[in-house]
């Protein structure tokens, strides 16, 4: 993606360029892109600087549990390949071809997560709303982020910036707010501040199933078939009821970052199994012809061991599997992000002594939509 | 660095001057401006303060939007948005390379049981990548490398679809003749 073109330039992009935020000469530009795989549609939110009212940013513990998925990830993988006593070198062929992508893709996750750093959550504040900016999701962006805009925020808001704040006493207007937080918190019904807490309750189940997903190959590796076919129940189970949920989050459009890792993950993974497959066959088939014991189908059964029949189901399970957890993980997303939705909106703590607590936010405060225009009132 | 009271998790607000401006919006005046006895044209009975950038019409208070650096009406904003499709005016757009692209991608991340459907999705692929090759392909001005990759990925599946059919009919009409079982 371009970092500059015309009078815009960039500041930051999300996964896979799906979103991204660009300074232009008088306005920020959030481009949001929601699709499938790659972003179908893209939405525009524009701001202008002086509108700007508040750069917020929150921790998140994003970064954690996706240390946590993607070394669970390439563990599992890595002990599918090289824990097993093969039989046959062509059986562990097989299954590193299988798993190898995988493992490399965990371990690439596992790398850029702790490359990346921190995990936060970065918003714009304007007066008619609030708007996550989902490409400033680390840490350290957003301090580039905030350390490029804030000069252009206060050189734009040199009207305004004449203005100055209610004066308080000493240590009155901090210590307000802490109060108030403090009751805010307090007076709320039980359950309103765990909503916020860390962690996410998808992660849990997905991690599960990942694990059961290396354990059957374990399993299946050691000839443990039931194993194998309790954990294919499970996988299936859980394809089913992924692709209902999938296609409910689709039809939203909205795909998270997670998923669509998941889903490149598995796009690499396929195309390395066809064409390694294909290759395999080819190799074999030109072997047997050199020897001249037939050509096709009786190659293929003598690499993999199994009539072109059975071996088709087992790749079928094997594409079952994979297609189940990248579609287990989509669906607890958008169960997730469901419930989320429906959240109540917190009210924000007023500031005692403060001319917050008369005013309010009477101009739209809990409006979730930046305005695409600046309406003259 | 503070600590939600909360939720501990951590927490920056970078406050601007914006936030102590909690009146009606600035008042920026037009560069031009009616003589007096101008009335707004949607609403006859207010006193007309700014013209259209776009169409000149006389605009109250209410109807001026500020774009930019322009004062335009709705009806403006709403030609350049939604019909003349104007950059810097639109507020969404369907990116059809992507989607050619993602169509042509479905059988190979639908792997090989389902490879077959690169019979529907190919031709899909092939009628967005005709039928809006010269469209914008998005905010951020970009190559055609998606294009071209979309052309590959959709003439393979198809053309692999095709192939893995013939295949499966092939080895169905031999096995009827045999007699027996794949």
């Amino acid at each position: 993606m371009k970092k500059r073109f015309g009078d815009y330039r960039r500041l930051a992009r999300g996964s896979f360029g799906c979103s991204s935020l660009w300074a232009g000469p008088d306005h920020l530009v959030y481009v949001r892109g929601t699709g499938f795989l790659l972003p179908l549609v893209e939405e525009y939110k524009r701001f202008r600087y002086e509108d700007v009212r508040a750069i917020t940013m929150t921790g998140s513990s994003f970064a954690f549990w996706m240390l946590i998925l993607s070394a669970a990830a390439a563990v599992s993988s890595a002990a599918g390949i090289f824990l097993p006593d093969y039989e046959e070198l062509a059986g562990q062929v097989v299954v590193s071809i299988f798993l190898g992508p995988i493992l490399f893709a965990g371990l690439f996750i596992l790398v850029w997560n702790l490359v990346r750093g921190s995990s936060c959550r970065c918003c714009i504040e304007t007066s008619v709303g609030q708007v996550r900016i989902r490409p400033v999701s680390r840490l350290r962006v957003f301090e580039r982020v905030l350390a490029e805009l804030e000069p252009l925020l206060l050189e734009h808001q040199q009207a305004v910036a004449s203005i100055q704040p209610p004066e308080l006493p000493g240590g009155q207007r901090r210590e307000g707010a802490v109060a108030g937080t403090r009751a805010a918190v307090q007076g709320a019904p039980a359950g309103a501040a765990r909503v916020v807490g860390r962690g996410s309750p998808f992660l849990v189940p997905t991690l599960l199933a990942m694990l059961s997903f290396g354990a059957a190959w374990l399993m299946y590796a050691h000839r443990l078939d039931t194993g194998w076919l309790i954990a294919a129940g499970v996988l299936n189970l859980l394809l089913f009821g992924g692709v209902v949920v999938a296609i409910v989050q689709l039809l939203r459009g909205y795909t998270p970052g997670v998923v669509l890792v998941v889903l490149w993950t598995s796009l690499v993974q396929q195309l390395v199994v066809m064409m390694a497959w294909f290759a395999l066959y080819m190799v074999w088939s030109i072997k047997i012809a050199m020897h001249a014991e037939g050509v096709g189908t009786a190659a293929f059964n003598e690499l993999f061991g199994h009539p072109v029949v059975q071996a088709g189901s087992y790749y079928f399970s094997l594409g079952n599997g994979i297609l189940s957890l990248v579609l287990g993980i989509s669906g607890l997303a958008g169960i997730r992000s469901h419930f989320l939705r429906r959240r109540p909106p917190a009210a924000p703590p007023a500031l005692p002594g403060s001319a917050d607590s008369e005013g309010g936010r009477s101009e739209g405060g809990g409006a979730r939509e930046a305005p695409r225009v600046s309406k003259r009132r | 660095m503070e600590s939600c009271l909360g939720c501990a998790s951590e927490v920056v607000v970078r406050l601007f001057p914006a936030a102590l401006d909690r009146g009606p919006a600035r008042d920026r005046e037009a560069a031009i401006a009616p003589g007096e006895g101008g009335r707004c044209f949607a609403h006859p009975e207010k006193a007309a303060l700014l013209v259209c950038e776009g169409c000149g019409r006389f605009l109250c208070r209410d109807c001026d939007t500020l774009w930019g650096s322009e004062h335009l009406c709705l009806t403006c904003i709403y030609e350049r948005r939604e019909v003349k499709q104007t950059e810097g005016f639109t507020d969404r757009r369907f990116l059809y390379d992507n989607a050619a692209l993602s169509l042509a991608a479905v059988p190979f991340v639908a792997a090989y049981p389902f490879f077959w459907v690169g019979f529907l999705t190919g031709p899909m692929a092939m009628y967005y990548l005709i039928r809006h090759r010269g469209d914008s392909r998005g905010f951020v001005p970009r190559g055609r490398g998606r294009l071209v990759l979309a052309w590959v990925l959709s003439v393979t599946s198809l053309l692999g679809s095709l192939a893995l059919l013939g295949l499966l009919l092939w080895a169905v009409f031999q096995a009827a003749a045999r007699g027996g079982n794949l």
